[in-house]
């Protein structure tokens, strides 16, 4: 079986938020997961994510990834 | 190390002229920086980086011959420097300063500038 | 020596030519640190009860932070603050640039002008040369042109600020505008340097600022770049600015729109982040020291006509897109740049613009009243009442006033729907589902603005649908109803963490954006000033500004208490009229509930005053 595993980076007012997490956050899951339900499984409510990049791109919370990634979760300026 | 510059990158922070001070003056005073950021505002909308591309024009002028050249690099001896200032005046960038020592100063190089722009807009010249 | 500070606070009396340069006393820069800490204590101490904000004894004070000016990311802040035009009590407004620096290496950390020059006149700080020069042809000259002349005219390596026309006529939300594009926008601080005749303020500065241990100082900024250069986030944020955030607050239901009627517009995909990316972008523009710059420089071509314009940022979307229903990015844009000209706040200016359109739906106001006849999503007529707003000319010169006063004026229940606290306009975000925010607005010291307290993200966080599941499901998709509890506390925490990047003189968006760490300031602190502070105190020095202009508003407001933290009826009384929030609203019990445990964890009493035992803990008085 595919052991997907899935490097997602943290950072911004989602720490604040989210004091838990760590900046380097890894996600393993036996079953293929989208960007939306790695987010969850970190305890993160999907509405507070900005937009995610991968490899410098946005791409969808929908977007199914693929395994050995980096997401990168990009939080609301926070009131500038 | 030599100096070029991708203007269209520049966002006009000049980190570069900042950490130039403190590297070569130990001094946070960008007005004696050795490259100049202009804005062109509010039309066309750009910057513009003056800076030193070791031409050796100040070298040529120095009626001491105390500018040299050193590793494609010119540099400038303060032993032999009388303090009369035509470099300063014949640079084609404007880009030498005068100390508060009367002393002139030009790009050394170091390449702080080219560490610390956070746009990749100063670029060491690999050719 | 004050390390890290210029080490001098210069006086400026605009009417006599008075001059002062004072040492920068070292307790005021021990307890208050600087920027926003001076400009809360300064404000405090010298405005006399029953002072005229339009008159010659308010004072405009200009300060930077003790990190100002120095090699780290964000360095390039400055704060402005006087008794506030808009609200009657304590105003200010932080503006990015390259200003602050320049007034730094002039060697100043902060600069106060008082009295009233007798024609226009413009302010010229030549490191320790300082010239009050008349100048009658900068009259109703455009923020951006009168810089231009001026720059032409000194020279390139002046910084400037300058007011437009609205400043000149004294309207309550004209801007400060710098760098052709970065604005001290809110609670009118240009309307005070219009009362005092001053146009603008020109500083050249080429001395340097002493700093504790240089060598050590340099490592430690340039290890901070690095740091922000290898946050994942760097690469990522920077394209978009502060505009990125568009979509996302209307997807989670937060986005002005119609005056706030609604907070969600169907529109938003051509008016937010990519949309300015894709038609408008020419250049990124950043502040002294930025390492992510969030000015996006573009160009917009409209049926009104074309301009170079910096932005439009995320708030003068959601007032002048959302709430005034400009459906395109360029039409945005261009109101933008007719703000930015005459000299408004962007913020307000939408709001109120907003307002008044609502007003004339209702049959509030009526054609002769305005002289043509109004409607949302018309660019042409945004552009229209912002003119006659500048001049203070017809219907613009009630409007001149903000949507308090224009309310009072116009009656027919509009005040139901003035939407602000405290007489300053809202800004960008509708809370009918996110009391966290909701509190925010209500509790900030300037009146409705959101950069104390940013608490939307907490609201959204701590409740449970899954916003965009029930949208993509079919329209009418609702959030689950984000409940007060638990935010109290939240909300006073970032009102000490926020406002503290405005004291220290630096920008929070490298913190908030892209996680850069607050550790790196207490560090560098140091290294600059020989001063060990930890973060935890230098919030508690925020913690205690926060008391001081509470304080200042008790002194300055007739009346003033809880009566004026409340946000307008509509938010407490009418539904919202679309999108995922539709039907939400927040009745005024909780809001009271919410209220009454804030003060009492801020030690005021249950009329939102400090109580004595409260100032004294402070050491305030
Ligand atoms: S550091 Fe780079 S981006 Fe900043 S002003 Fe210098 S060249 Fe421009
Ligand atoms: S993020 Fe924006 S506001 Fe902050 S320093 Fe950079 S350009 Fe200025």
């Amino acid at each position: 079986m595919m052991t997907l595993k899935v490097d997602v980076i943290v950072q911004g007012y989602l720490r604040e938020l989210y004091p838990h997490l760590r900046e380097k956050e890894e996600v393993i899951s036996e079953t293929p997961l989208t960007v939306r339900q790695i987010i969850s499984q970190l305890g993160i409510k999907s509405e507070t994510v900005l937009f995610v990049t991968q490899e410098g791109r946005i791409i969808d919370k929908d977007y199914l990834v693929e395994s050995n990634t980096e997401l990168v979760l990009v939080s609301p300026p926070a009131g500038g | 190390m030599k100096l070029q510059v991708k203007e269209d990158r520049c966002s006009g922070c000049n980190v570069c002229r900042v950490v130039c001070t403190l590297e070569n003056f130990s001094t946070v005073q960008p007005s004696q920086a050795l490259l100049k950021i202009k804005g062109l505002f509010p039309d066309p909308g750009k910057y513009e980086i003056a800076y030193c591309n070791q031409c050796g024009v100040c070298a040529g002028e120095c009626p001491e011959e105390a500018i040299k050249e050193v590793n494609s690099e010119y540099d400038i001896d303060y032993d032999l420097c009388t303090q009369c200032l035509i470099c300063v005046d014949s640079c084609p960038f404007d880009v030498m300063v005068v100390l508060e020592s009367g002393y002139p100063a030009k790009c050394t190089g170091c390449g702080k500038c080219v560490e610390l722009c956070p746009r990749d807009a100063v670029l060491a010249d690999q050719g | 020596m004050l390390h890290g500070y210029a080490g001098k606070i210069l006086k400026i009396n605009v009417g006599s030519g008075k001059q002062v340069a004072e040492n920068t006393p070292p307790e005021l820069a021990e307890q208050y640190l600087g920027g926003r800490g001076f400009v809360a204590r300064l404000l405090y101490d010298s405005i006399e009860p029953g002072t005229d904000p339009l008159g010659p004894a308010n004072l405009v004070v200009i300060a930077t932070g003790p990190l100002s000016g120095h090699l780290l990311p964000g360095s390039g802040k400055t704060h402005f603050g006087t008794l506030s035009p808009a609200t009657g009590g304590y105003g200010d407004s932080n503006m990015g640039g390259h200003f602050g620096p320049a007034l730094k290496y002039a060697g100043y950390d902060c600069l106060v002008l008082e009295g009233a020059a007798e024609k226009l006149s413009t302010i010229v700080i030549d490191n320790d040369k300082i010239e009050i020069v008349e100048d009658e042809t900068l009259q109703g000259k455009g923020a951006l042109v009168a810089e231009k002349i001026l720059k032409e005219r000194l020279g390139e390596d002046f910084q400037i600020i300058t007011i437009g026309p609205a400043g000149e006529n004294k309207v309550a939300f004209a801007c400060i505008s710098h760098d052709f594009g970065r604005q001290a926008g809110r609670t009118g601080v240009a309307a005070v340097l219009g009362s005092k005749n001053i146009k603008a303020v020109a500083v050249r500065g080429t001395g340097s600022i002493p700093v504790y241990n240089a060598k050590g100082a340099q490592q430690k900024g340039e290890a901070m770049y690095k740091v922000c250069f290898a946050k994942p986030g760097f690469k990522t944020w920077t394209p978009y600015g502060t505009a990125s955030i568009t979509s996302w607050v209307n997807e989670v239901g937060a986005f002005p729109t119609r005056n706030f009627q609604s907070s969600f517009a169907e529109f938003h995909n051509k008016i937010n982040g990519q949309a300015v990316v894709d038609k408008l972008l020419i250049t990124d523009k950043g502040c002294f020291g930025c390492p992510t710059p969030c000015g996006k420089y573009g160009y917009a071509k409209t049926a009104l006509g074309n301009a170079y314009v910096e932005g439009p940022e995320y708030e003068s979307i959601a007032t002048l897109g959302g709430s005034c229903c400009l459906e395109e990015i360029e039409e945005v844009a261009y109101a933008n740049y007719v703000c930015d000209q005459l000299g408004l706040d962007t913020i307000s200016a939408g709001v109120v613009v907003s307002f008044a359109m609502e007003c004339f739906e209702k049959g509030v106001i009526n054609t002769a009243e305005i002289g043509r006849s109004i409607s949302f999503g018309s660019l042409d007529d945004v552009v229209y009442l912002l003119e006659k707003i500048a001049a203070c000319e017809g219907i613009g010169a009630v409007l001149a006033g903000g949507v308090k006063p224009a309310s009072a004026a116009f009656g027919g229940g509009s005040e139901q729907y003035a939407i602000h606290v405290k007489g300053l306009e809202w800004s960008g975000y509708e809370c009918r589902n996110a009391p966290g925010m909701m509190l925010s607005y209500m509790t900030a010291d300037v009146g409705a603005h959101h950069n104390r307290s940013w608490a939307l993200g907490y609201d959204i966080s701590q409740s449970d649908a899954d916003v965009s599941e029930l949208i993509k499901a079919g329209a009418g998709g609702k959030m689950d109803v984000s409940s007060p509890e638990g935010k109290v506390d939240h909300v006073i925490s970032m009102q000490h963490s926020r406002p503290l990047y405005d004291t220290l003189g630096i920008c929070r968006l490298q913190t908030m954006e892209i996680g850069f760490e607050t550790v790196h300031y207490e560090e560098v602190f140091e290294l600059i000033t020989g001063r060990k502070l930890s973060w935890a105190e230098m919030l508690a020095i925020s913690e205690k500004i926060w008391q001081l202009t509470r304080l200042f508003n008790v002194k300055h407001i007739d009346g003033f208490g809880r009566s004026w933290d409340y946000p307008p009826r509509r938010f407490m009384e009418e539904p919202v009229t679309s999108g995922p929030n539709e039907g939400r609203y927040i009745k005024k019990e909780i809001l009271d509930k919410m209220l009454d445990e804030y003060y009492e964890k801020r030690g005021w009493d249950s009329n939102g005053i400090p109580t004595p035992e409260t100032i004294k803990a402070y050491g305030l008085k």
